[in-house]
């Protein structure tokens, strides 16, 4: 599995993230997921069920703005932050994934997240946090 | 760079049409010849009467979508005209009348323009979700304009902040959308910004196929940015290949462009132009024109790191202590560092210009600030993005001081490919064919880097391709004992892995003194890149010919010019390994070739 390689299933775990539709060889058949949120922790086996998981939480389409990826020996680092919309409601999170990618796609991932931030979380911390940088 | 004759008169066409409209006197006409006038428009030239026309439609418009598309045009002709701060009123109305329409097609637009007006150093976060959105709504939309802004924002934004997945993603997005219309002008930004990124990760094999396509579909597009998106392909083609001519050729070409029509980004482009040609007294001039009153002076547009960052490099390049540079150097750390970490992009995304930290760090080190940190953050980003070329530079020394140019040296094949054309440019010689010079050439032609003298035995005239054999026998060490040593060492890998991931500190470093006994082993038995050393074999037979080669050649160079002979063999090393290192005091434009594709050292 070469960097390029990795790099092309951190672009279509993007498109994952942003459709809610898993592009052909994302995720290995057997691929396991590690889901850490605050105060609670989830996973999943199988590729199917990866799925399902992410789309419990998020059912509908979404944005990734930007993406920080890092190419590691066994897989990549990618760091983003998503935008969706939902019931009415702007929403905003962060999160991490570390993936260990093989011929078949990702066979394991694990997801740190910062929670589901509301447009009044997000604007609260704009008024109370100045960040150095965007 | 051309003032465009054919663009005006396509401009004067469209200006008799929107008069024509106007005595007319329907709205809906009126409204179409409006929007039809900025599409000739060329990026920072002065706007003349479109602006105003354009108002003149958008204060007569009562219909809400009429005045959002208006508006939206407005903000887009300022911005292109040189004045943002103009049309941020206008996008921002554009944007709250097509959020109230339900209209997909006019909330895109909006948005295109929002982003256009907010193009600056600042509010990048507003932009990275602007430009979110932008995608979002255009990716439901089948007009290919929509599509094609939604996804150059997106492109945009990812290089700005190195996010190279999404960079990648938009990339193929555009070849898609090109493909799929079949338009000339998709096409157009398609292949440009490929050639970007091929200039990037300093494939110029690539880059310049793609360069080439972008002037064919180009001129057959009538792109108005044409000329400007070609100049800066070929200027950046140029300073990553070190193509002195095209260089000289350019530089001049964007000072007074930019110079005309009131552009200091390009004006200061052709200032880093003349200092990468090996011409530091007209980037002094320059430099002296264009942030003489310092550099809060740089309007924070879009051009703001662009022109900020290049005056910083030839300030540093050209610092030797004065008040000038040392101004612009402590102005250009004091002003940039809000923006470490984000890359430089000329004003349409066509060329990438390093990131903001490599400047911090010429600025600091030419300031004799600590630097260190800035040049790791900037190796960092170039690791990332695979900028080769970028991270290579980063090492190089960074004064080039005024009234001392580089040198320009020849030593290449002559005209007729018999013999030998060397010394310093205007002072040039003639000399036989010599084996050796064909080793000084190539090893000159990649600067610290090892060449076996077995490979450089075969570049010679005369044995191009051909490889003396290996004898065998006779290693150093029993093939049998450095298979059982190297297996140890593997083990010893893993287990202080394991000792390692345990935080087992006495174990970790009784491991590390038994692997390092047994690498000192190792490499006492072994060749480059651990091949077995040999007594008597090819290795050993090339080494010496290479020697000998070489010593003759530099004789036979002194016998004309001692110090060009002295400045090779200060650079030149011989042996198993061979190796041209070049003085960092001393600067060097090598011109190996007889065509205009020079290689610069130190």
């Amino acid at each position: 599995m070469t960097s390029a390689d990795s790099k092309q299933i951190a672009g279509k775990l993007i498109t994952f993230l942003e459709t809610g539709k898993a592009p052909q060889g994302l995720f290995a058949p057997d691929a396991f997921v590690d889901f850490t949120m605050p105060q609670w922790r989830l996973q999943a086996q199988g590729a199917d069920d990866v799925v399902a998981m992410r789309l419990h939480s998020h059912p509908g389409p979404g944005r990734v703005p930007r993406s920080r990826y890092d190419a590691t020996e066994t897989g990549f680092v990618l760091e983003v932050e998503e935008e969706w919309e939902e019931d009415g409601e702007s929403w905003y999170c962060r999160e991490l994934f570390r993936a260990d990618v093989g011929e078949a796609g990702i066979s394991e991932i694990s997801v740190y997240c910062t929670g589901d931030w509301d447009r009044a979380l997000v604007a609260r911390h704009g008024r109370e946090v100045s960040l150095l940088r965007p | 760079m051309t003032d465009g004759a054919g663009t005006e008169r396509a401009q004067a066409a469209l200006i008799r049409a929107f008069l024509d409209a106007r005595d007319s006197g329907d709205t809906g006409l009126i409204e179409r010849a409006a929007l039809s006038l900025p599409t000739g428009q060329r990026f920072g030239e002065h706007p003349g009467l479109i602006p105003a026309l354009l108002h003149e439609a958008y204060s007569a418009a009562a219909a809400p979508p009429s005045r959002c598309r208006l508006a939206a045009a407005l903000a887009r002709a300022w911005v292109y005209g040189g004045h943002a701060e103009r049309a941020v009123v206008f996008a921002d109305e554009a944007l709250s009348l097509a959020s109230v329409q339900d209209d997909p097609r006019l909330l895109a637009d909006a948005l295109d323009a929002a982003l256009l007006a907010r193009w600056g150093p600042d509010g990048f976060g507003e932009r990275l979700s602007l430009a979110a959105r932008l995608d979002d709504t255009a990716a439901h939309l089948a007009d290919p304009e929509l599509r094609l802004s939604a996804h150059l924002w997106r492109l945009t934004t990812a290089w700005e902040c190195l996010d190279v997945v999404a960079v990648q993603r938009q990339l193929r997005a555009l070849d898609a959308l090109a493909d799929e219309t079949g338009s000339a002008r998709i096409a157009f930004f398609a292949a440009s910004r490929r050639a970007m990124h091929a200039l990037v990760t300093a494939d110029l094999a690539t880059a310049d196929e793609l360069i080439a396509r972008v002037g064919e579909i180009g001129s057959g597009a009538a792109e108005p940015d044409l000329e400007a998106v070609t100049h800066s392909l070929a200027a950046a083609r140029a300073r990553r290949a070190g193509d002195l001519a095209t260089l000289r050729h350019e530089a001049p070409q964007f000072a007074e462009y930019g110079a005309s029509q009131g552009m200091p980004a390009v004006s200061v482009q052709g200032a880093v132009l003349w200092l990468e040609a090996g011409q530091p007294a007209p980037a002094l001039d320059l430099l002296h024109q264009l942030a003489g009153g310092g550099l809060d002076t740089v309007a924070r547009d879009v051009d703001f790191l662009l022109t900020t960052v290049s005056l910083v490099h030839v300030a540093a390049a050209l610092h030797g202590g004065d008040g000038l540079t040392a101004d612009i150097l402590a102005d250009g750390v004091r002003l940039l560092e809000p923006y470490a970490g984000r890359a430089v992009l000329d004003s349409g995304a066509v060329v990438f210009h390093g990131v903001v930290d490599d400047y911090l760090f010429r600025a600091c080190r030419a300031l004799g600030q600590p630097a260190a940190h800035w040049r790791d953050h900037a190796a960092s980003c170039y690791r990332r993005i695979g900028a080769a070329w970028w991270l290579r530079r980063l090492s190089e020394p960074g004064h080039l001081a005024a009234g001392t140019p580089r040198a320009v040296i020849h030593l290449r094949r002559d005209a007729a490919g018999s013999g030998w054309v060397a010394g310093f440019d205007g002072a040039t010689f003639a000399l036989p064919d010599l084996k050796g010079l064909n080793y000084l050439r190539h090893l000159l032609g990649r600067p610290g880097a090892d060449v076996a003298a077995l490979d450089l035995a075969a570049v010679a005239a005369g044995h191009g391709g051909q490889t003396v054999t290996e004898s065998g026998g006779g290693e150093l060490l029993d093939a049998q004992a450095l298979a059982a040593y190297k297996q140890r060492l593997r083990d010893i890998d893993a287990e202080l892995d394991e000792a390692r991931s345990w935080a087992d500190e006495g174990r970790a470093a009784r491991l590390a003194v038994e692997r390092d006994a047994l690498l000192d082993e190792v490499r006492a038995a072994a060749g480059l890149g651990g091949r077995h050393r040999r007594f008597g074999s090819a290795d050993e037979r090339a080494r010496i010919a290479v020697r000998k080669a070489i010593a003759a050649a530099l004789a036979r160079i002194g016998q004309h010019d001692a110090a060009l002979a002295r400045l090779l063999r200060d650079g030149v090393r011989t042996g198993a390994a061979c190796r041209f290192e070049p003085d960092p005091t001393r600067p060097v434009t090598w011109v190996l070739e007889a065509g205009p594709a020079p290689h610069e050292s130190a």
